[in-house]
């Protein structure tokens, strides 16, 4: 039987498999059907020749909600919410991304104005009931809801994180009033006070429900009337998973499902490699993603941003992306330089040399044009040369540049671009490159690799086996994970600590419980608490480690000492005399599964084999390279620069100036050489 | 609760060194492109790490939620080298006080020193701006300043605001801390420390956003001191000297491209704090070759209140505009710095003499300078300018007694989430809440359900105010109808705003935004008293405080707004029907809601025959403002500059 771990992208749909049985691995890469992505994974099991009958579990990531998002392509949606507070959402927390720069436009908000809807309840933050819900006024925005056939409605009022029961009164009148529609609930969706990340958490999940229901439900019948029986897991943002039927309801997790998987790659190299540090990177055709395993986690955010001021407030990996992919179309700009991206050319048509109708230059034309691309795209197709020089020229000639000079400068600035996202990423983070090693992956990303680690004074590379297909064979080696929350505001000094006891056991039970929907036994599942708290008076909180068992009053000092050293950890200071808060709890809740199996350690006597050679361009000259086929090459072989390494879903290039070794497990490790 | 004295960071000094170092061998080549970007990079890095330890660390809601503070980075010499996404009146001026500092402690300057200073006449923007100063050391050499600016919520003011509108000098403005060490070469001046809180209000608040504040620093001079460690004294001063150059010959050309010559602009502050009305600043733009000149002659005397400005506000508002006028990816420092001066007679509204008080600086002035050289620099560069910010208008000093635990807490808050909003420019529409110019939007209002849990009011509404903004091809943002009422007794509310009745212009044909204004009512009557922007209010308990800000002002030609994006404001409730047809032209059925395309295109064609000029800013005449002269129902009362 199989696990299979399916990535569908942008451009391509990736498959990774692993027989629990025997052993064997199997990967495939089709285009995406983005007419109806779930036809794509089908196929994608064709091309390996997986039967759907004989799949054990197919986890599974996805782009489907983010580009739901991202594009606005989501039904409209209603928002009902406390009366004077319809614009939170819009309002936003007011920050302007650049300050100095006043040309820049706000994103649009996820709902429009006029679908959102108020009522005059309204709770105290004593939790007193000061304005008392009015089932008639709710009914009329019921009605008003099903006589505009909206399909999905977010319901999030003021202070609902302290009690529920307006938001579930409301549920509970449009549901009988309009059935059908798909419905979310603020105090259900993030259990903690801050209004604007609350809802507009609850606005995406709203979004999300009817087009991932939809999706989840066809990818389902069209694997079950193949004769699938097995269990089928979506990927998480947070880099674990869940079960289908969960992620249905929960779909505000699944923003990061595509990326999470590479990164989940990211994190086994790191427990099966040298590198415990390891800057993760994808390309593939539509964008480049960029994350930080570091001392082998991949690192949570809490302050995620779908858009600017658009916050989604759970915990996440903290994933950056910017748009530069092969499909990356280059234009010329109105001050009439050379741009390329974030338009891709995506799957359909595709770069210029695919010859399904494009014409403009892509990065995948570009690398083409100067021969590091073999023709056949691996065997998938015929890449047609002369498109490819045709719409390079073309760009080149608007610039008064050669054709090989206007490809070159094509890599370049998507190769800057991509730098610069890790940068803003390391920042963000506080992390120095030079502690890293950068990891590239996607089916586009080990052809650059090079150059944006130079561009980062990153001197060492990593080329995982699979580097191809990273999001499906991380797919496979991940947990479930459920991150859980719930709120209790209180001095320490003042914590009902059997209250904290019965709420920690409240979401442990609630966790152990998700875990064993998914089928995982009770001696695979873990369980991690913390606390988010802060100095009394302080208004930010920082995430403290809570240890197991019991909690009581005699354990307060050392609940107090892991938040003074969580502070320290976090911002360089502590005040070790200062009363301190708790703000909410939570834990996370995972489960194992299993992971495919470390091989192949390097023989240092080990040569290369055969090799074919091909003219490639370089910096401004041709050279006569030799091309390595990859899956051929024994661990320990060291290649030197000019040279390409070609797989079956990715093809590596070492410019000059570089040398690379075959490592365990067949990864690929590529040294920069000092240039000056 | 633990006692003041007792709360103390204990902040990480420990240098992490780095075995090899990467400082190539001296030398007059040029910079290494990678190298360049790279310790451009880590500046700004470690400005963010600043900023991020003074935001989460800090104890009151102005510092950690609303992020009233800035970060910066100096050279040997208080030369900005550094500063990110921090407030334009702050870094705009830094180097000012920072100078003078560097001037009164002359060779008395060591490692492990901390500068505190807030006096205006030593630089400083205003009182409530508390400036604390580190200097970093590296191998026995003073390398940089790490510098961070937060703006206290207590002074120790005649009234519990950092910023009184009715102070007449610097003695009625609270405790003046001209260049102080709080930290003598390591150790804690606890006696001057000492000193300073015990003339605060919320001393245990004022404590921690010290301790933040220092944390801040202190972050700052660790991650350089690693940073020097690694590249080495003299290649770090070779690139940030490299650094500078960088952005001054950008800036250069970006001055060039503009047409020499000399343009006015005219502005009114609404008072001058004591019932005089409309107070003219006028600012004269000369731009001659790569340098701008911007000279304040053109305005009022010092007012008899806090509404004046300081040197170091007047240095800064007159290189804002400038600066957003420019591509926004050249790195602000010095290097830009450099090209732009300013000047105002000492003892006018720009420039105030000793010892005026200042208190006001950063936003009302200091506000109304930078409207005065945008609408000098519409003439010059129309297509890079903006409709009006609205001004420090709606967001009040709160303070009073929560006795909802059974317990008497004195409490204060800057209450933000009433601002006003930003103005549209040639590319986009405003945003909502910009708050002020001299913060350009880097201020953030506060959660509306923290703001409940932390302090005793209930926010009852706050939300966008229709037809609030400039009109234009592009609208201002939309300001915001507030409504708030106090939980536990009567709340002291000192306004100390802006702008009400001198609303944000509107640029090329678009219009100005209403100017907005405050009440409180009360509850069983309904009877309302209207407050102009400054003055001292008490919210009784059985009255709320509501008001609606100012939207920002329009840019271009209203007509020119595309029809369906009118309709969408129309029936999303921005705009009322009366100004989808009078200023948009724009004809919708009000009862199908539908867009009638072709009376649309008559009716805009009437409108356009109608028009006699084009103008460039507009109003160009004191006291334009209309909110609250619509507002007023007979029985309310309008009081000005009330105390």
């Amino acid at each position: 039987m199989w696990h299979v771990g399916i990535d569908v992208g942008g451009t391509f749909t990736d498959l990774f498999a692993l027989n629990g049985e025997t052993e064997e691995t199997v990967s495939a890469k089709v285009l995406t059907t983005a007419e109806d992505r779930s036809i794509g994974v089908l196929e994608a099991l064709d091309s390996a020749n997986i039967r759907p009958a004989d799949i054990r579990v197919l986890v599974h990531g996805t782009t489907t909600a983010t580009n739901a998002l991202v594009e606005r392509s989501y039904p409209p949606i209603a928002m009902i919410t406390t009366e004077g507070f319809r614009d939170v959402i819009e309002i936003g927390r007011q920050r302007r991304q650049h300050l100095f720069d006043l040309r820049q436009k706000r994103p649009e908000p996820m709902v429009a104005r006029r679908l959102r809807f108020t009522l005059a309840c309204r709770l105290a933050a004593s939790g007193e009931d000061i304005r008392p819900f009015d089932a008639e006024e709710a009914a009329g925005a019921a009605r008003r809801i099903k006589q505009l056939g909206i399909e999905s409605a977010a319901i999030c009022f003021i202070n609902s994180y302290l009690d529920s029961s307006h938001e579930t009164q409301m549920r509970d009148i449009l549901r009988a009033h309009h059935p059908d529609c798909h419905i979310a609930l603020s105090c259900e969706t993030v259990k903690k006070f801050r209004e604007h990340g609350r809802f507009s958490t609850t606005v995406i999940r709203a979004a999300l429900l009817p087009v991932m229901t939809r999706y989840f439900s066809r990818l389902r019948d069209g694997l079950k009337s193949n004769g699938f029986a097995g269990s089928l897991l979506a990927i998480k943002s947070n880099g674990g998973m869940m079960g289908v039927d969960l992620a249905i309801e929960r779909p505000e997790e699944l923003v990061e499902s595509g990326p999470a998987g590479g990164v989940a790659y990211a994190r086994y190299l790191s427990q099966t490699t040298e590198f415990s540090n390891i800057i993760h990177t994808d390309m593939g055709g539509t964008t480049f993603d960029a994350s930080i395993v570091d001392q082998g986690e991949g690192l949570i955010t809490h302050d995620y941003q779908l858009e600017w001021e658009i916050p989604i407030s759970i915990p996440m990996l903290d994933i950056r992306s910017v748009g530069a992919g092969g499909g990356s179309i280059a234009w010329i700009d109105s001050g009439g330089s050379l741009r390329v991206g974030p338009q891709s050319a995506g799957s359909d048509p595709g770069p210029a040399c695919y010859g399904l109708g494009g014409e403009a230059a892509t990065v995948t034309d570009a690398n083409f044009v100067l021969g590091r691309l073999d023709g056949t795209l691996g065997g998938k197709m015929t890449l047609d040369a002369e498109a490819s020089m045709r719409a390079v020229t073309n760009i080149g000639e608007q610039l008064g540049l050669a054709p090989l000079e206007t490809a070159e400068a094509i890599i370049l600035i998507t190769c800057e671009s991509m730098a610069q996202a890790i940068k803003l990423l390391l920042t963000d983070r506080g992390r120095d490159p030079r502690d890293f090693v950068l990891a590239s992956s996607g089916g586009a990303g080990p052809m650059h690799a090079c150059f944006i680690a130079r561009a980062m004074s990153i001197p060492r590379i990593i080329v995982p086996s699979h580097a191809g297909v990273a999001s499906a064979c991380g797919a496979i080696s991940m947990d479930i994970r459920h991150d859980l929350e719930a709120f209790y505001y209180a001095p320490l000094t003042d914590a009902d600590f059997a209250h904290l006891n019965r709420l920690y056991a409240g979401l442990e039970s609630e966790g152990r419980n998700l875990l064993s929907l998914d089928g995982i036994g009770e001696d695979k599942m873990t369980v991690v608490r913390h606390a988010q708290m802060r100095y009394v008076g302080q208004l930010w909180e920082v995430l403290t480690p809570i240890r197991d068992g019991e909690l009581s009053a005699a354990g307060a000092q050392e609940i107090a000492d892991a938040f003074h050293a969580a502070h320290d950890a976090e911002h360089g200071v502590k005040s070790p005399t200062f009363p301190v808060e708790l703000v909410s709890i939570g834990l996370t809740a995972s489960g194992e599964f299993m992971r495919p199996a470390s091989s192949a350690a390097p023989d240092s006597a080990a040569k290369a084999g055969e090799t074919s050679t091909r003219s490639v361009y370089f910096s401004g000259l041709w050279h006569e390279i030799d091309i390595h086929a990859g899956e051929e090459l024994q661990a320990g072989v060291t290649i030197t620069g000019p040279a390409i390494i070609d797989y079956q879903h990715s093809e590596t290039v070492l410019p000059p100036a570089t040398h690379a070794t075959i490592g365990a497990d067949r990864n690929l490790i590529i040294t920069l050489d000092e240039t000056d | 609760m633990a006692r003041t004295s007792r709360l103390r960071h204990e902040g990480k000094r420990t240098v992490k060194s780095k075995a090899k170092s990467k400082a190539r061998p001296k030398s007059k080549a040029a910079l290494d492109p990678i190298t360049f970007s790279v310790i451009l990079n880590r500046f700004n890095t470690i400005a963010n790490e600043m900023t991020l330890t003074m935001e989460k660390t800090a104890w009151t809601s102005v510092i950690a939620l609303a992020r009233d503070f800035s970060c910066a980075i100096y050279d040997a010499k208080a030369r900005q080298i550094c500063m990110m996404d921090a407030l334009p009146i702050h870094t705009n001026s830094l180097h000012v006080v920072l100078q003078e500092i560097a001037r009164v402690f002359g060779d008395d300057i060591h490692d492990g020193d901390v500068i505190a200073c807030n006096h205006a006449y030593s630089g400083n923007t205003h009182i409530g701006d508390f400036v604390t100063a580190c200097p970093v050391f590296h191998k026995g050499k003073h390398m940089f300043w790490t510098v961070t600016k937060g703006h206290q919520l207590d002074v120790g003011a005649f009234v519990p605001s950092s910023v009184p509108a009715p102070a007449e000098n610097i003695w009625q403005e609270g405790l003046q801390l001209p260049p102080i060490k709080f930290y003598d070469k390591g150790k804690r001046c606890d006696d001057v420390i000492r000193m300073y809180i015990a003339n605060m209000r919320w001393q245990e608040w004022l404590n921690g956003d010290l301790m933040a504040q220092l944390g801040s620093i202190w972050n700052g001079r660790r991650r350089l001191v690693e940073f020097a460690e690694e590249y080495g004294n003299d290649e770090i001063e070779r690139y940030s000297e490299g650094i500078l150059d960088y952005a001054d010959k950008r800036m250069s050309e970006e001055i060039r491209a503009m047409p020499d010559g000399d343009y006015d602009g005219v502005s009114w502050l609404d008072s001058n704090g004591k019932g005089g009305t409309n107070i003219q600043i006028g600012a004269r733009v000369s731009i001659r070759g790569d340098k701008v000149h911007i000279d304040f002659s053109n305005s009022a005397p010092q007012v008899p209140s806090a509404n004046n400005s300081s040197y170091g506000v007047m240095q800064a508002a007159a290189g804002i505009p400038i600066l957003c006028s420019i591509d926004p990816t050249i790195p602000h420092n010095d290097g830009c710095l450099r090209h732009i001066t300013a000047d105002a007679p000492v003892g006018s509204v720009c420039n105030a003499a000793y010892p005026a008080s200042t208190a006001l600086a950063t936003v009302g002035p200091g506000d109304t300078m930078q409207e005065a050289v945008w609408k000098a620099l519409a003439h010059a560069v129309p297509e890079r300018v903006l409709g009006g910010n609205g001004k420090d208008g709606n967001l009040p000093m709160l303070s009073g007694t929560d006795s909802r635990s059974g317990v008497d807490i004195e409490w204060g808050c800057l209450f933000f989430n009433g601002g006003p909003a930003g103005g549209a420019t040639s590319k986009a529409d405003g945003w909502p809440l910009i708050m002020t110019s001299a913060g350009m939007g880097g201020l953030k209002i506060l959660s509306v359900e923290l703001c409940e849990l932390l302090y005793p009011m209930r926010i009852d509404r706050q939300e966008i105010a229709a037809d609030s903004m400039g009109h234009g091809k592009y609208h201002g943002g939309p300001g915001v109808d507030v409504k708030m009422t106090p939980t536990s007794g009567a709340m002291l509310c000192e306004l100390f705003g802006e702008g009400q009745s001198n609303p944000p212009f509107g640029a090329m044909n678009g219009t100005p935004g209403i100017g907005g204004g405050s009440y409180r009512e009360n509850i069983r009557s309904g009877k309302r008293i209207y407050y102009s922007s400054k003055g001292r209010m008490v919210i009784e308990d059985g009255e709320f405080w509501a008001g609606i800000s100012s939207g920002g002002g329009g840019y271009g030609d209203p007509l020119q707004r595309d029809p369906e994006a009118v309709l969408e404001s129309l029936i999303g409730g921005f705009l009322s029907l009366k100004s989808t047809r009078e200023v948009y032209g724009v004809v919708v059925d009000a009862k199908t809601m539908a867009l009638n395309i072709e009376k649309t295109k008559a009716l805009r064609k009437k409108l356009r025959a109608a028009r006699k000029s084009k103008a460039i800013t507009t109003p160009n005449v004191p006291g334009y403002a209309t909110w609250v002269k619509k507002s007023l129902r007979s029985g309310d009362e309008y009081l000005i500059d009330a105390q």
